[in-house]
């Protein structure tokens, strides 16, 4: 086979980064070291022969000694989904191949977002397991393995090698919230919440005398003894019945104190980390955390793309469902520039919980038309309580005290139309805001 | 045997050590006589050696070194020579180790530990013909003993040069 056509079959192999080759260093270490010890043995000068006889030795021995064989690294991958406070490890496995002697790696590294950092290792290494850990929440590149090994003094090596991504999805963190009595379905059966009718619930509704089709077990024995007319009188206890609550998620704009950020893209992050929307997913996915304990049904609706919905439904899985497309929401977001809150994502009588920085007029007519059809809305406001205004720019602090003003007016707005408003980021509850609203 | 990655060195350190003996060797250098306009330019080699090892700069400053202690001194073996014997050689190995890591890269210890040691056997050795070589009486060899010492080099080296 010609020299070009072996040229072209490494090229298409995978070029000599799959084979070991030589580097500058070999050059230097022979070509240096003969060099000065030639001349120095031609010129007399003993200087020459000895600074170049060490280059010399080590080239020679690392050519001796060169590493042969097809290097392998085996990556266990980590669990797809986690939770931020897990701590795992990802498990590389390493074959070196013969006489290899240093190896250059990445796996990731405490304190550094993404693959981490190259680590300098002994090839006698075979397995090494480093520390997985990422606080931020969403999708991310945590693990590529790319690597290199090297013979002695790197003189030959294998590689570099670029190693497969391995992306992991971080679940947002869930907070303890206290929640209030949310308005029961009117289908609802059973659950934490009073209903209007009457049942086998534990709270009293009346006592009454007793009527033909009353259990016995409801007679209550000491009204009916007092009683001066002898009739027999049952204690009527309100029926429970479960909720609905639709988490209406806003992920058209996100937003951070600083203003003059508010124009620029972050680079590999789709959240910004204290931001607007960021705070919106932590509320949201608390707040169904704690409704879903309770027996209710929590569903989803992302303003901005309405396909990545979830009807409500009750239990774990559904809250680890919730957190997943939350997850998957917070990636698609800013897309569209209009809210989208249509009749069909909302069953009749649910709570809606429409979390947003509500930045323009559209949110509020969503929030202000769903109030109108019949549901309970309540405006949960993310915008971050403490703007700063851009100081590059002249017009930046009529801008912020426009800005606000606008704000204040859609919350008024909201107020005004039957919405129940609140402030996240002054600490507002909505249990406190729910039980308000019920007086 | 599972290794816990630790944290490890910034790998900066392995730059800031090649800058460290490439000043070491200017200052050697400066002592043995080397005008100022050369300190300069030995300077300007040992920052790219810095900025990029695996360049040929160390080669650059290694040649440049050796000739520039060769001919400033008429003593036959110095002090300064003896000095930058271990200094050149273990920039060469550091730079070596150095062009294949990128700059952010984190060092562990126990991988300098085999190129170490070789370094250190290398250099007893050196030390070695040091002293065999101001042991030996100074003055001309027979010519037929010089071509005999060219054609065992040339041979060391046809042997040692990769067949690629």
């Amino acid at each position: 086979m010609s020299t070009r056509a072996e040229r072209v079959r490494t090229a298409l192999l995978g070029g000599r980064n799959e084979t070991w080759h030589s580097t500058e260093t070999v050059r230097r270490a022979l070509l240096l070291g003969v060099g000065l010890v030639v001349v120095g043995v031609i010129m007399h000068k003993v200087e020459l022969v000895l600074v170049g006889a060490p280059l010399l030795i080590s080239g020679v021995l690392a050519v001796l000694a060169a590493p042969s064989g097809s290097p392998a690294v085996k990556v266990t991958p980590p669990p797809r989904t986690a939770e931020s406070t897990d701590t795992t490890s990802v498990i590389v496995e390493i074959e070196p191949g013969e006489n290899a002697e240093l190896l250059a790696i990445r796996l990731p590294t405490k304190g550094v977002g993404g693959p981490g950092r190259v680590h300098l290792l002994p090839a006698s290494v075979r397995r090494v397991s480093a520390p997985l850990r990422r606080s931020a929440w969403g999708v991310g590149v945590d693990v590529r393995v790319d690597h290199l090994l090297t013979g002695p003094d790197a003189m030959l090596v294998h590689g570099p090698m670029v190693g497969n991504d391995m992306s992991r999805t971080v679940l947002p963190p869930l907070d303890k919230l206290p929640v209030g009595p949310l308005p029961p379905r009117p289908a609802g059966l059973v659950g934490a919440h009073r209903s209007r009718r009457p049942g086998d619930g534990v709270e009293l509704r009346d006592i009454r005398p007793f009527q033909p089709g009353d259990r016995l077990r409801g007679i209550d024995w000491r009204v009916s003894l007092r009683s001066d007319n002898g009739e027999l009188y049952v204690r009527e206890r309100h029926a429970t019945a479960d909720a609905d609550i639709v988490l209406a998620l806003d992920t058209r704009s996100d937003v951070v104190p600083d203003m003059s950020e508010w124009a620029t893209s972050l680079l590999g992050a789709t959240v910004r980390p204290g931001g607007s929307l960021d705070t919106s997913v932590r509320a949201a996915v608390s707040l169904a955390a704690s409704y879903l304990r309770l027996g209710d049904r929590v569903g989803l609706v992302d303003l901005g793309r309405p396909q990545l919905g979830l009807s409500p439904a009750v239990g774990r899985r559904q809250l680890l469902r919730l957190r997943n497309q939350i997850v998957v929401c917070a990636a698609n977001a800013g897309w569209s520039p209009s809210p989208v809150l249509a009749e069909r994502q909302v069953p009749p009588g649910a709570v809606v919980v429409v979390l947003s920085p509500f930045l323009d007029d559209a949110i509020v007519q969503t929030a202000v038309h769903a109030a109108r059809r019949g549901n309970r809305v309540l405006a949960v406001d993310v915008l971050p309580s403490r703007l700063i205004s851009d100081r590059s720019d002249r017009w930046g602090e009529v801008v912020r005290r426009m800005l606000l003003l606008e704000h204040g007016a859609r919350l008024t707005a909201l107020r005004d139309r039957g919405v129940a408003v609140m402030s996240w980021s002054e600490g507002g509850s909505v249990a406190d805001l729910l039980r308000r609203i019920r007086r | 045997m599972t290794l816990e990655l630790r944290p490890g060195l910034p790998g900066w350190w392995l730059r800031a050590a090649i800058g460290l003996l490439g000043a070491l060797v200017i200052v050697v250098l400066a002592v043995q006589g080397l005008g100022f306009s050369m300190v300069i330019v030995f300077g300007v080699v040992v920052a790219v050696t810095v900025a990029l090892p695996s360049s040929p700069a160390m080669t650059v400053l290694i040649g440049g070194a050796a000739i520039a202690t060769a001919f400033m001194d008429g003593v036959d073996v110095s002090v300064e020579a003896v000095l930058l014997i271990p200094l050149l050689h273990l920039g060469h190995v550091l730079s070596a180790i150095a062009g294949v890591l990128p700059l952010d890269s984190r060092l562990h210890l126990s991988a300098f530990r085999r190129p170490l040691r070789r370094y250190l056997l290398i250099q007893v050795a050196m030390l070695a013909l040091v002293a065999v070589a101001v042991l030996l009486p100074a003055g001309r060899v027979d010519p037929i003993i010089e071509v005999a010492g060219l054609l065992a080099a040339a041979g060391v080296a046809l042997v040692a040069l990769p067949r690629s």
